[in-house]
């Protein structure tokens, strides 16, 4: 039961990073008074001597965006290590098939237009934005499907690539013709927790679940398409219903995630390798572990980006690049040298 | 690796954009003051390179709005053959000229228009350091206007350019009528001993652009007797939520437009209702064009910034950008 | 009755059409080797068997047509073992064999193995001689181990009929004799068959004396090996006069055995060291 209590571990040890996290910030919250909050908040104790803004800041700001942080980092930890899996390919992320283009787009259209969806009303950006990154995906594996009937890793990449390009070419020709905008639309695409609120996360939160635990129950279908697809279809997957139905909901948790908080690379492509070297890469533990591991390493990215030079703030983006292209180099090539 | 550098030049370039004309890139280099001297044409530009200026400037090219707005000030409207694309939005009348893009401007057709003069800010040279060269290796000169950063340095801009066409006198005009305006308006600042706290944000939510000190904008902050939240800062900065929270101004100004209500959606943002801002409902839209463009109008600014604050105080000063 | 019948198939990628018209019936009990020489369709004719590529044609199971059955009916009756995948990921050999139980697998609560399932998987490591490698990781295999988590995988799924793709290519002699052995004996067993790819015609003929020559994606001949392989057969089939050569080979083998005088190559081989597990294992 020795992989048990590793898990276990990393699990207490992922829920106090994000404890750390959310007690952190570019405003110093003594611990005592972070208690006394929570109290207040959680429990309706009296918020005595305490000032309402430490409150606020605490639990209208710093939380929801911690827990923000923390869930899109599972998510996309979890969508990259299936992304690795299906397309064979352990540099895959979760935005190789175009995602974020697709989102950034939907994204650029609801900034551009102020559309409002009367249904969507504050979310119509991300929802519009999910369902463009998602589209995106579908119609990438769609065309996949025509140029190949068997949908080979390499034409579903392919065919990714140049439509995530066709996309961004749209997206930069719509962003040239209207600079009014393009504040707004650079700030997007870079990708932010910032100004999220519990609304967010609880939107987030059942999209985000539903889609991992689905995916955990596929842990086999990607273990065996690890070693390609003939392989798989020999042991009895039913490819051609497996593998749309594992891109989709890596499209859902990354779709989900860009349109909330914009496109932050590097943890969804490191995570997993991470996982791998502490579980091995048997999926029914790197999931969970990508998820357990994801999450506070984005939550520490955006620490990082709102602390280091506080009252100053990074792009979390920036971070999550300055500290995972050197990392991923080191355990990529860790792991590939044993 | 690729997505880090690319998202520092977006920083970059969002920096620059979003503060149209307020560059981030402090000028630590004071150029020396051109001569201006009735008899003799300025020979540097304000960013310290050689120009030769010919005696007569007939026709003209201006890249930016504030540029724009200082020759329209100078009479000089009628000189222009080409601008940029933002400057008919802020100078009426020059909607048929062509248009050229302030950050990649086509040169071919620069030279097509045969200028005598083309003046240029900073913002056209974020990409290199000499992007109008082909046109300077032609005999075309090229001023540089480097996005100030005091109201002094926009008052010396101000005088640059009208000493480029000969017109010290007119340039002196407009700035003393600036430091006429300027004095009435410190003058009362000057009184008011209970500094009410103030955040100006250049960009809202999720990334809230504010500046501290070393930015024109925070200067006039200064003169109208009201104190900037981030003054201990240098420069523009993007402010964490918390810190611009923590930092409780008792007024936020917002220069912000390019969402629908920009003070809306200052008093409606969560876990703020108890910022003092906020709380009194002390929020205001100031001019976007006036305050982040470098030249005469900031005057306007300034005085819709201290009715804002101070609308007591001030009440005797009119509100120019009032419609 | 025949396991599997395979009627008039023919395969194409793209407009080129590798198999013509292939028809042949497999018993329970037998094993078959494909034989042919490069190009000449022997692995579309697996695939198309195992249904991993389309066909025209048919091929049934027990008379059922594949086409009409799910992978997982499929997978019930058929086992490919393709040629080895290369790695990405570094999976334990336990677990990569494991993967081979996924039919079973997915009956169960959570996907966990059940106690028939982990029994299976230590068959098939013995049987393949790989027992005292489980916990290592694949990566770190030779070519010749990793083939044989691969063949353990294609037992463990525990078909009717294997499908083997070049399984020993990386194999050292004795764990290439010792596995064509298992499978022979697995094959006589509980009405089971084989349909083996193999260049190395000694090991199709231990194998099987029961054989399919395929050229240019036809049949050129089906039956017992000594009843159609005649030396100008086979040497229209390889282009080579095979016969020669491997009476050249055994010439050598005849002309070694004379200076080496001692009788019998297992006693002969006492005064050699005898091969350690662990060094067979390395190959």
């Amino acid at each position: 039961m020795k992989t048990g209590w590793k898990l276990v571990l990393t699990a207490l040890g992922s829920l106090s990073v994000l404890v750390l996290t959310a007690s952190f910030g570019s405003v110093p919250i003594p611990p005592g008074d972070i208690l006394h909050i929570l109290g207040h908040k959680l429990l309706d104790m009296p918020l005595e001597g305490l000032s309402p803004i430490s409150a606020d800041i605490l639990w209208k700001v710093r939380l929801p965006r911690a827990v923000m942080a923390y869930l899109v980092g599972s998510a996309l930890s979890v969508s990259g290590a299936v992304m690795q899996s299906v397309l064979r390919n352990p540099l895959a992320s979760s935005y190789t098939l175009g995602v974020s283009a697709g989102a950034s787009l939907g994204a650029a259209i609801v900034i551009l237009t102020g559309l409002t969806l009367s249904f969507a009303g504050m979310l119509t950006l991300p929802f519009v934005a999910s369902v463009f990154g998602l589209s995106t995906v579908f119609v990438a594996m769609g065309l996949a499907a025509r140029f190949d009937r068997s949908m080979h890793n390499e034409t579903i990449v392919l065919v990714g690539m140049v439509l995530s390009l066709f996309v961004n070419a749209i997206l930069t020709l719509v962003t040239a013709l209207s600079q009014d905008h393009l504040r707004q639309l650079v700030f997007w695409q870079m990708g932010s927790f910032s100004g999220k609120e519990w609304q967010h996360v609880a939107v987030v939160t059942p999209i985000l679940l539903t889609g991992v635990l689905l995916l955990s129950l596929l842990t086999h279908e990607m273990d065996i398409l690890t070693f390609g697809e003939e392989q798989a279809l020999s042991a009895g997957v039913e490819l051609r219903k497996v593998k749309p139905l594992l891109i989709g909901l890596c499209a859902l948790l990354t779709g989900t995630s860009v349109a909330f908080v914009g496109t932050i690379g590097f943890v969804d492509l490191i995570v997993p390798h991470v996982a791998r070297r502490i579980f091995g890469a048997s999926h029914r533990l790197v999931l969970p572990a990508s998820a357990l591991l994801g999450g506070p390493m984005m939550a520490v990215a955006d620490l990082v980006s709102r602390t280091v030079l506080a009252p100053r703030e990074l792009p979390v983006g920036a971070v999550t690049a300055l500290i995972g292209a050197p990392f991923f180099a080191y355990v990529y090539f860790k792991e590939r040298s044993g | 690796m690729k997505r880090a550098a690319t998202s520092l030049v977006t920083v970059l370039m969002a920096a620059l954009l979003t503060l149209t004309a307020c560059s981030a890139k402090p000028t630590s280099e004071s150029p020396a003051d051109p001569p201006t001297t009735a008899a003799s044409l300025p020979t540097v530009d304000r960013a310290g390179n050689p120009i030769t200026l010919p005696p007569e400037i007939t026709r003209v090219i201006s890249l930016a709005p504030s540029i724009t707005q200082v020759l329209d000030a100078l009479g000089l409207k009628d000189r222009l053959v080409g601008i940029d694309t933002q400057t008919p939005r802020y100078v009426p009348g020059l909607d048929s000229l062509p248009q050229f893009d302030m950050m990649q401007p086509d040169l071919e057709a620069m030279l097509a228009l045969q200028p005598d003069l083309v003046l240029v800010s900073g913002i056209s040279l974020y990409a290199s350091d000499d992007p109008f060269k082909p046109l300077k290796d032609v005999g075309i000169p090229v001023a540089v206007i480097p996005t100030s950063n005091s109201i002094e340095d926009v008052m010396k801009d101000i005088q640059f350019i009208a000493g480029c066409f000969g017109k010290q006198a007119e340039g002196e005009a407009i700035v003393a009528q600036m430091r006429a305006e300027i004095d009435r308006i410190a003058a009362i600042g000057a009184t008011i001993t209970e500094k009410k706290r103030v955040m100006f944000e250049i960009a809202p939510l999720p990334t809230i652009y504010s500046f501290g000190s070393g930015v024109f904008l925070h200067e006039m902050l200064e003169l109208i007797g009201a104190e900037n939240v981030f003054a201990d800062h240098q420069g523009w900065m993007a402010v964490t939520e918390e810190s611009a929270i923590a930092a409780n101004p008792d007024v936020i100004l917002t220069n912000v437009n390019d969402i629908d209500d920009p003070v809306q959606e200052i008093l409606s943002r969560s876990g703020w209702e108890n910022v003092t801002a906020v709380k009194n409902r002390a929020v205001y839209y100031i001019d976007t064009a006036a305050s982040s463009l470098p030249n005469h109008h900031i005057v306007d600014a300034l005085k819709q910034m201290a009715r804002a604050v101070y609308p007591d105080q001030y009440a005797a000063i009119g509100n120019p950008l009032a419609p | 009755m025949a396991l599997l019948r395979v009627f008039h198939v023919s395969a194409h990628y793209g407009s080129h059409q590798v198999l013509h018209d292939v028809s042949f019936e497999l018993p329970m009990g037998e094993a078959l080797c494909v034989l042919g020489p490069n190009g000449c369709g022997k692995t579309t004719l697996l695939r198309a068997i195992a249904a991993l590529i389309p066909f025209q044609g048919e091929i049934t199971l027990n008379g059922v047509p594949i086409r009409s059955m799910t992978r997982l009916r499929i997978a019930s009756h058929i086992a490919m073992m393709c040629q080895a995948p290369k790695v990405y990921f570094a999976y334990s050999v336990y677990d990569t064999v494991m993967l081979g139980r996924y039919r079973h697998l997915r009956q169960s609560l959570l996907g966990r193995p059940s106690a028939k399932d982990r029994e299976c998987v230590e068959r098939c490591l013995e049987a393949t001689g790989i027992s005292a490698l489980r916990n290592k990781r694949i990566d770190q295999l030779s070519g010749g181990q990793l083939q044989r988590v691969f063949l353990a995988q294609t037992l463990a799924q525990d078909p009717d009929v294997i499908l083997l793709d070049e399984p020993m290519n990386h194999l050292d002699m004795k764990h290439q004799v010792e596995l064509v052995d298992y499978l022979k004996a697995w094959a006589k067993s509980q009405g089971r068959a084989i349909i083996g790819v193999f260049h190395d015609i000694n090991l199709a003929l231990r194998l099987s004396d029961s054989v399919l020559f395929l050229k240019d994606g036809r049949v050129a001949a089906r039956g017992r090996f000594h009843a159609i392989a005649t030396p100008a057969f086979l040497k229209e089939i390889y282009g080579l006069d095979v016969v020669a050569y491997m009476l050249e080979s055994f010439g050598k083998w005849a002309a070694f055995r004379k200076t080496n005088p001692l009788e019998g190559g297992t006693t002969r081989g006492a005064s050699i060291p005898e091969p350690v597990p662990s060094l067979s294992l390395s190959d």
